[in-house]
């Protein structure tokens, strides 16, 4: 399934985001972000704090009123429209229940605010209280509601008026580890379930990776790229996306061949081949990083042959994680420990300052011109 | 010593010069008053002064002038306040100290100056009457001084910040996502204040109300000076009797039903805000 190209029919696009910039005074919050949800995605907003993530999503819903630039629900222009006419449900990540009303009240107050019949907002909310499987407590308070159940009804609150796009503001940063596991996967399926197209901001990775069908990597202001969790994770665009997405080790060096298919990297004296990536435009002499996941690292005990890659290195730490071994090694090629990671294996098969030689696969290496702040994750 | 008894030691010791001071200049006081309100002349126990002021329907009257002043006086604030309390709550640093500054001012000058000042502003040939005039809304000048109008102006000036401040903390405490999450439910503004506002503010808002209720029922000052022969409220009676009448029993008799109905509002104020705040007393009784 290439979600891509399909967006390329217009049909079926829920929401289409673009040129959306927004800027406090000098600091651009949303620089050019351009998005397409196509309906029944589960689509999520990741980067670090301050990236414009949060701005993004309070943007679609009219909270914040963006500096210029299109947003279109469903075909529509919703750009300086009142929230509540953009068809949109929102769940912050307190949950913001109206602490004063029972939850039937709560899950019933949007229908209410929209001069729905008493008659048809009752069986509304039990349908919408039954689908976040909540029928039993509908009628305590939110203050008598543990931290999930608060987080059902203020899902049951957005869905009963059946929005267009649900959008969630870091919907589980207030749960404790056990229950935002939980919770991620009950949300999934309930999302799947209904149907509707979903966006929602978080910071961490796991969960990203978790739950959504595509997820967004914003930075400063933009979003460095749109793709499906196995693309970012294997064909990150940017340097950020990569060093936000899973573990790499990255090694710096100076192009010495540029070939029609290949680069040859030169690094603390040894060649290493990577095939071009798309959008790394590097030529002869340009400083480079070549990146490497720590589960596509190959190491050998025996000495490479001439013309083989095999840089050496010394076994600075082995780190046994249950059903992973992960081998931290110290060599010339990087200031920074090589990680390694192994399924299964013994930690007694290697010896702390044994000698090894290292290796890859051109194919799993990944090269970038030298970004001059890259943090490792 | 257990730890206990000495932080019962330690309180009353903090406690006590204030405790001190308030059986001296409260709890004495209005002893004696209970006590001269209930004895005749030879020091005999009679209940005849109450009597007495339950039976005239005059005396009726001016109680029923006392609470409907009180009232009006409540109802404007509640109204004045509202606004200023959630721009102060919501605004920045800036406007809220501005709306504060604003608000105390009036406390900071004599309540007698201050209501000499409102009989300028609201007599016959004042400057609200020629405005009035002047715009075409009326052709007489309106009776404002030494009428209840005046007095409920003199009152709402006067005890307006008693309103505003604990409306404004109250309004403070409730987090802006909720009203956010109302407005997306498709709530108006109005309807925002109606179902989120207010129901959330009602802990301050019946403290201002109390405050401002019992303030202005007890107030002798401003009815006296704004309201004029005319307007008879029960604290311009206490003093007609202790003063002029020198009838100190049933002056007495006329101050104590007037605490009785101040202690009343309290206990009306308590009720009101448990019944609408029951929802956070059970706050943390999760399942």
């Amino acid at each position: 399934m290439n979600l891509q190209s399909n967006a390329v029919q217009n049909a079926d696009v829920d929401l289409d985001i673009r040129g959306l910039r927004k800027t406090y005074g000098s600091f651009r919050a949303l620089d050019d972000a351009n998005l397409t949800v196509q309906k029944g995605e589960l689509i999520s907003l990741l980067g670090p704090s301050g990236c414009g993530k949060t701005t993004l999503l309070r943007s679609i819903a009219g909270l914040v009123d963006p500096t210029e630039g299109s947003i279109k629900i469903k075909g529509k222009e919703v750009f300086g429209i009142a929230p509540h006419q953009r068809d949109v449900g929102f769940v912050f990540q307190n949950y913001a229940l109206f602490p004063h009303m029972t939850v039937r009240a709560n899950v019933g107050f949007g229908l209410k605010m929209r001069g729905e019949r008493r008659s048809q907002i009752g069986p509304a909310v039990d349908q919408a209280l039954e689908t976040v499987k909540m029928q039993h407590l509908a009628h305590r308070y939110p203050g008598e509601l543990s931290g999930g159940q608060q987080q059902r009804i203020a899902l049951a609150r957005s869905i009963v008026l059946r929005p267009t796009l649900l959008l969630l503001d870091e919907p589980f940063a207030a749960l404790d580890r056990a229950l935002r596991d939980h919770m991620q996967m009950e949300v999934k399926a309930l999302q799947r379930n209904i149907g509707i197209t979903t966006l929602f901001v978080t910071h961490d990775q796991d969960e990203a990776l978790r739950i959504s069908d595509r997820i967004a990597v914003m930075n400063a202001g933009k979003i460095e790229q749109i793709a499906t969790p196995t693309e970012l994770y294997r064909q990150p665009r940017t340097p950020f996306v990569l060093s936000f997405i899973g573990r790499s080790n990255i090694f710096r060096g100076k192009v010495v061949i540029v070939r029609a298919h290949e680069i040859v990297v030169e690094m603390g004296g040894h060649a290493a081949s990577v095939p071009v990536s798309p959008g790394a435009d590097l030529k002869e002499g340009d400083h480079a990083m070549i990146s490497v996941r720590p589960e596509h690292m190959v190491v050998s005990d025996i000495r490479p042959g001439s013309g083989e890659m095999g840089i050496p290195a010394r076994v600075s730490d082995v780190v046994f994680l249950g059903g992973i071994l992960e081998l931290h090694l110290q060599s010339r090629i990087s200031e920074q420990p090589i990680v390694v990671s192994r399924q299964g294996g013994e930690p007694t098969s290697y010896d702390r300052g044994g000698e090894l030689w290292l290796s890859w696969s051109p194919a799993h290496a990944l090269v970038f011109p030298e970004a001059t702040s890259v943090e490792r994750n | 010593m257990s730890t206990g008894l000495r932080n019962w030691l330690n309180c009353g010791f903090l406690a006590g010069p204030s405790v001190v001071f308030m059986l001296l200049a409260f709890v004495g006081p209005v002893a004696l008053l209970a006590a001269s309100s209930v004895l005749d002349s030879k020091e005999h126990l009679t209940i005849a002064h109450y009597w007495r002021f339950f039976s005239d329907p005059q005396y009726l009257v001016t109680l029923g002038n006392s609470l409907r002043l009180a009232f009006y006086a409540t109802v404007v604030t509640i109204i004045l306040a509202y606004p200023l309390a959630y721009a102060m709550a919501r605004l920045g640093p800036g406007w809220r100290n501005t709306i504060l500054v604003v608000t105390i001012l009036p406390l900071t000058i004599s309540v007698v100056i201050r209501s000499f000042g409102w009989q300028i502003l609201l007599r016959n040939g004042g400057p609200i009457n020629q405005s009035l005039i002047a715009l075409g809304l009326t052709n007489e000048p309106l009776r404002l001084l030494f009428s209840e109008t005046g007095v409920v102006i003199g009152l709402v000036h006067v005890y307006l910040p008693f309103m505003v401040l604990p409306l404004a903390s109250a309004i403070e405490r409730i987090d802006g996502k909720l009203e956010e999450a109302a407005m997306i439910l498709g709530a108006s503004a109005f309807r925002r204040i109606i179902h989120v506002i207010v129901p959330l503010s009602v802990p301050g808002l019946a403290a201002g109300a109390t405050l401002v209720f019992t303030a202005s029922i007890s107030a002798y000052v401003t009815p006296a000076l704004l309201g004029g022969e005319g307007v008879q409220v029960m604290p311009t009676m206490v003093a007609q009797q202790v003063l002029t009448l020198l009838d100190w029993s049933f002056g007495s008799a006329v101050s104590m039903i007037l605490t009785v109905v101040s202690l009343g509002i309290l206990i009306i104020h308590w009720t009101i805000t448990a019944r609408f705040t029951n929802w956070s007393s059970r706050e943390g009784r999760q399942k």
